[in-house]
């Protein structure tokens, strides 16, 4: 190990997903930066499922993508199978998903930070933050060496007090097999923090040769795969299955004879978990009457022994999971590599954050991740981002990023963060997002690129790709403008059962038909060039971009017009230190929720959980007097 | 609550009678009675008899007022009621006296406004009271009082769950399912959307009676000069408002006579008679007609001889009356006139049921609840036409599950401003509560 130097610009606690995306977007914007993990091996492990992206999750990859993360381009070099999701059901709520090879994902981040000349790589257990004048300024490692540095950003995960269950057994541990931090969270208690407990859970380890494949059903990715991050030039990923199973009835039995043997049930775990992602046995308990449930079996990297169980998270003893999973055909002789288990971590309450992610009452330090009550491997890496970015803009004293609800599901997520009650662990879905019509995963580049830009994000490379790109699609756009005539169309029309047209009409009129989409258009109207200077993983989605401009053009501009009404109230700011006990027309519970959140601006003080329309009136009387 | 100012207003309507209620609201209502009263303390909830003076210190009014210290108040606020003798000109005083001392007139509806914003009634309440304060007969106030007890919130509320679990259900083929829609959930939807349509179309046809048990209705007397118009509009209110005389175009301006039918407030107008003429009064008057006519719920088409033509030219409905039956022998078959004398009182029954009818009158229940005021409309409207644009995503081959989305959003977002806000976390509870979500 090198020597440690003592002074760092931004110190980093946690190197799992938010972590990674922290010290690397700090790094490269120049900052000094000291990431320290409790395990070197650990790097950007994914610690559950095999995939990244999925529904609303795809878009914020894009979305990281842009803003100058490696999620995206890990994913990309990683995948296995990628998919898009949601196709028949509206073109902004397809969401790009991939089953990734997790040994393989860990190398490349791995090898991305050790490249990264800005960060000093560092195993330790951090106990404690230095704290003077309520700013940040560094940290305390188990044994009492102290780290200084000018901003802390901490994204521990679940291993804040972590505590895994399976069964009656209950283990002190992050994750399975690696140690969890102890210390931390009492610190930030003692300064102020409020904390709380949240669970989560995971689905057993299968051994592959243990699994009779004949009964199962596979299912492969898209044909032609669309990659998650726009540097990505050449793409030809593998497409390798994952397989389908159903529970039955005696498997049900099995978990509805052993429910108050799972500590979910027995009331030994206290934290709340996400209903988002059931176990197993909350699902029989809750959905009596179903039978079956479908269960996947996805590899966990290329040629893998081990089998990932999704669908089947629990907190069952072994020998019941065991017994369950052996009255499900296919799996009559399954053996583990590891149980399905449950754990308990620490969390802290978002609502002590500034939009920034920062802490409202500590300058300089920043929460990300797991920490902050959220669940995914895609919204912790998105927070980190963020908060590397704000920790750098906070040492060169300058103003932070801040992304807001009609920009990018990573704006939601924020504020939702910051001003909603965290009862269970927060996961994004695209109905959290209100412009969700606006949020499209395939326009990801039209709504950040400018931001991404002010804040040199990427490098002119970086930048040059995603213009060329963005150049393809406006020339797609362009000529839909040209007409169509009858004889080139109307076969089609009729096969589509739309009425066939007359004269010489617009593409963009006949497009904004409900049946016809793109591809019907005849190839003479795209102009020679259209879509030439796009880079062949981007051809189709630019194609697929172009059609949602058109048919949702009149959706957009009712949104944007909610847009406009709604950033009127986001523009009014209220002063950090407004008192508002003095206001006697609150509610007590108004009263209550607004000092302790201490929304920045109207618009989030509205977005409060159990805020009302009266108290908002209220309060926007009370700012303007 | 505090909004660092005090609001005064009458809250009995302009005009003299035996008592009229001055009402004060805001943090310095208790200080402004003190100095109207020379200082005086008054306790919580008590009428006490004081004599109250102006700035020079002359008496403005003795009389009872009662203070109301907040919360517990109507407003919320600290509230002071003055009951002076009602002369318009003592309101007048006691008014100006008070803002003189710092208070303001109070906008309208403002006392009601920072009730809502104190939490005191919720909003559809809130323009109940506003309607009730309004409304100029019993039957209507009864209706409003049905507002006021909840029903209409009720049938909003059930509304707004409706489509509550509508969304969830869509939103759970965009968040949560990774299969395409099936068929039968397709048809599920569609049927479930049809059925919130009917609801809401129903509420939608309410609002024409609401509206004439509130605001009431106008019916305008047409005809030729000197068919009997003044004499019919004497018959129905029972007094001789009008005059009349053999003369044609003896009626120069129009008169106005308001009377309850079946509990609800109907003005009749008496016209000016339709002809050509020189006198330039007179042609004002037949302008005011056609202004009238524009402006009727129903027209009244009267003639004095079965040979003449009715009145035709508008879209309004009209009933056609054949006056001066008296006059004639010969019995006459057509069932679309009413025959009636005015002179005689014959027919003035079957002429008021036939209004009665063509209003909707009759259709009006005290059991049903009815949209009232135009913003209630204007919701339900827009809710309704939303709806109907979700429906054409079902008509399409290929349904796109996120438009349909978006509609039932922004119908939802119509009820939501009568009811306050559905926020998305309430759409996905709906969703982790009732279908099994997860891998």
């Amino acid at each position: 190990m090198k020597r440690l130097q003592n002074k760092f610009d931004i110190i980093v606690v946690g190197a799992g997903h938010a972590g990674v995306e922290a010290a690397l977007i700090a790094a490269r914007l120049g900052k000094k930066v000291c990431l320290v993990t409790l395990d070197l091996f650990a790097v950007g492990r994914m610690s559950c499922n095999p995939a990244i992206g999925g529904l609303a999750k795809g878009q914020i990859v894009r979305e990281i993508d842009v803003l100058g993360g490696i999620m995206g381009l890990a994913t990309d070099k990683s995948g296995v199978q990628f998919k898009i999701l949601n196709r028949s059901k509206g073109k902004s709520v397809w969401s790009p998903r991939a089953q990734v090879d997790k040994r393989l994902y860990e190398k490349i981040v791995y090898s991305y930070i050790q490249k990264e000349k800005n960060i000093h790589l560092f195993e330790g257990e951090v106990v404690d933050v230095l704290i003077q004048n309520n700013a940040v300024g560094g940290i305390v490692l188990r044994g009492g060496h102290r780290i200084c540095s000018l901003a802390v950003i901490i994204t521990c995960g679940t291993f804040l007090g972590g505590l895994i269950h399976v069964g009656q057994k209950k283990i002190r541990a992050g994750r399975m097999g690696e140690n969890n931090a102890e210390g931390i969270t009492e610190a930030l208690v003692s300064r102020g923090f409020v904390a709380g407990r949240l669970k989560t859970g995971t689905p057993p380890r299968l051994d592959k040769n243990s699994i009779n494949w004949a009964k199962t059903t596979p299912v492969f990715g898209d044909e032609t795969p669309a990659p998650f991050s726009y540097q990505t030039m050449l793409f030809d990923p593998p497409n390798i299955p994952c397989h389908t199973i159903k529970t039955n009835v005696v498997c049900k039995n099995i978990i509805a004879e052993n429910l108050s043997k799972s500590p979910m049930f027995s009331g030994d775990v206290g934290g709340v978990g996400p209903r988002y992602c059931p176990s197993i046995e909350d699902k029989v308990n809750r959905f009596s009457h179903h039978d079956e449930h479908t269960l996947f079996l996805e590899p966990e990297w290329i040629n893998s022994n081990q089998i990932y169980l999704n669908g089947f998270s629990t907190s069952l003893p072994e020998s019941v999971q065991l017994r369950a999973l052996r009255a499900v055909p296919a799996l009559e002789s399954v053996r583990f590599f590891r149980p399905g288990y449950a754990i308990e971590y620490d969390f802290f309450s978002p609502s002590q954050l500034k939009a920034s992610l920062e802490t409202k009452d500590i300058s300089g330090l920043f929460f990300a991740g797991q920490i902050n009550g959220t669940s995914g491997y895609e919204e912790a890496a998105a927070q980190g981002l963020v908060a590397g970015i704000n920790a750098t803009q906070y040492v060169r004293n300058d103003s932070p990023i801040i992304l807001s609800r009609d920009e990018a599901y990573i704006g939601v997520l924020i504020d939702d963060l910051i001003t909603k009650d965290t009862l269970e662990p927060y996961r994004m879905f695209t109905s959290r997002a209100e412009y969700r019509i606006l949020l499209r995963f395939s326009n990801a580049h039209t709504r950040l690129i400018k931001k991404s830009e002010k804040f040199s994000l990427l490098d002119h490379r970086g930048l040059n790709k995603i213009r060329k790109i963005q150049c393809g699609l406006n020339a797609i756009v362009a000529s839909l403008d040209s007409t169509v005539s009858p004889i080139e169309i109307n076969e089609t029309l009729v096969r589509l059962k739309e009425t066939p047209i007359k004269q010489k009409t617009p593409a963009t009129t006949l497009l904004r038909r409900p049946s016809l989409e793109i591809r019907d258009l005849p190839k003479s109207i795209f102009s020679k060039g259209a879509g030439t200077s796009i880079p062949p993983p981007f051809v189709y989605e630019s194609y697929i971009e172009a059609e949602a401009i058109i048919k949702y053009e009149g959706y957009i501009k009712r949104q944007n017009k909610q847009v406009r009404r709604m950033k009127k109230q986001e523009n009014v700011l209220i002063p950090s230190l407004f008192n508002y006990n003095a206001i006697t027309g609150l509610s007590l519970e108004a009263k209550e929720k607004f000092s302790r959140v201490r929304p920045q601006t109207l618009g989030q003080a509205q977005r409060i959980s159990g805020i009302t329309p009266a108290d908002v009136s209220v309060l926007s009387i009370m700012l303007v007097t | 609550m505090t909004f660092g100012d005090t609001i005064v207003a009458p809250t009995t309507p302009y005009g003299h009678s035996s008592v009229a209620i001055i009402r004060i609201s805001g943090s310095d209502a208790a200080k402004l009675l003190s100095k109207l009263s020379g200082g005086r303390n008054f306790s919580n909830r008590r009428a006490t008899l004081s004599s109250l003076k102006d700035l020079d210190g002359n008496l403005i009014d003795r009389c009872l007022v009662t203070v109301f210290l907040g919360p517990g108040s109507y407003t919320g606020e600290d509230v002071v009621e003055i009951y002076s003798h009602g002369n318009p000109s003592i309101v007048e005083a006691f008014v100006n006296t008070i803002c003189d001392l710092g208070g303001r007139l109070a906008e309208p509806g403002e006392f009601t406004r920072r009730s809502f914003l104190n939490g005191k009634i919720d909003l559809v309440q809130a323009e109940a009271v506003a309607a009730l304060v309004r409304s100029k007969s019993i039957e209507a106030s009864r209706s409003q009082q049905k507002v006021l007890g909840g029903s209409l919130s009720k049938i909003l509320a059930a509304l707004q769950s409706n489509l509550s679990a509508l969304l969830s259900r869509i939103e759970h083929q965009l968040d949560i399912s990774e299969e395409a829609i099936s068929l039968s959930e397709k048809k599920s939807l569609s049927n479930l959307l049809v059925k919130i349509m009917s609801t809401v179309n129903h509420l939608k046809s309410t609002f024409s009676l609401g509206r004439l048990l509130n605001r009431g209705a106008t019916v305008v007397i047409v005809g030729e000069t000197n068919v009997g118009k003044s004499t019919l509009l004497n018959c129905l209110a029972g007094l001789d408002r009008a005059i009349v005389s053999h003369i044609p175009g003896t009626t120069r301006d129009s008169i106005e006579v308001e009377l309850l039918l079946g509990g609800v407030p109907v003005l009749f107008i008496d016209t000016a008679g339709l002809r050509a003429t020189q006198d330039v009064i007179e042609e004002e008057g037949v302008r005011r007609t056609y202004r009238h006519i524009k402006g009727a719920d129903l027209i009244v088409s009267l003639t004095d001889n079965p040979d003449k033509k009715h009145f035709t030219q508008t879209g309004k409905s009209i009933i056609s009356v054949l006056n001066k039956k008296d006059l004639r022998k010969k019995k006459i078959n057509d069932k679309s006139i009413i025959h009636i004398s005015a002179k005689t009182n014959t027919g003035i029954e079957a002429l008021k049921n036939r209004i009665v009818a063509e209003l909707g009158i009759n259709k009006i229940s005290t059991e049903d609840t009815y949209l009232s005021t135009n913003r209630q409309y204007r919701a339900i409207d827009s809710c309704g036409s939303a709806l109907s644009r979700a429906k054409t995503f079902f008509d399409s081959n290929v349904l796109d599950v996120e438009l349909l989305s978006f509609e039932i959003r922004a119908s939802l977002d119509a009820i939501d401003t009568l009811l306050g806000k559905t926020s998305p976390d309430d759409i996905l509870n709906r969703v982790f509560a009732t279908m099994c979500v997860g891998k």
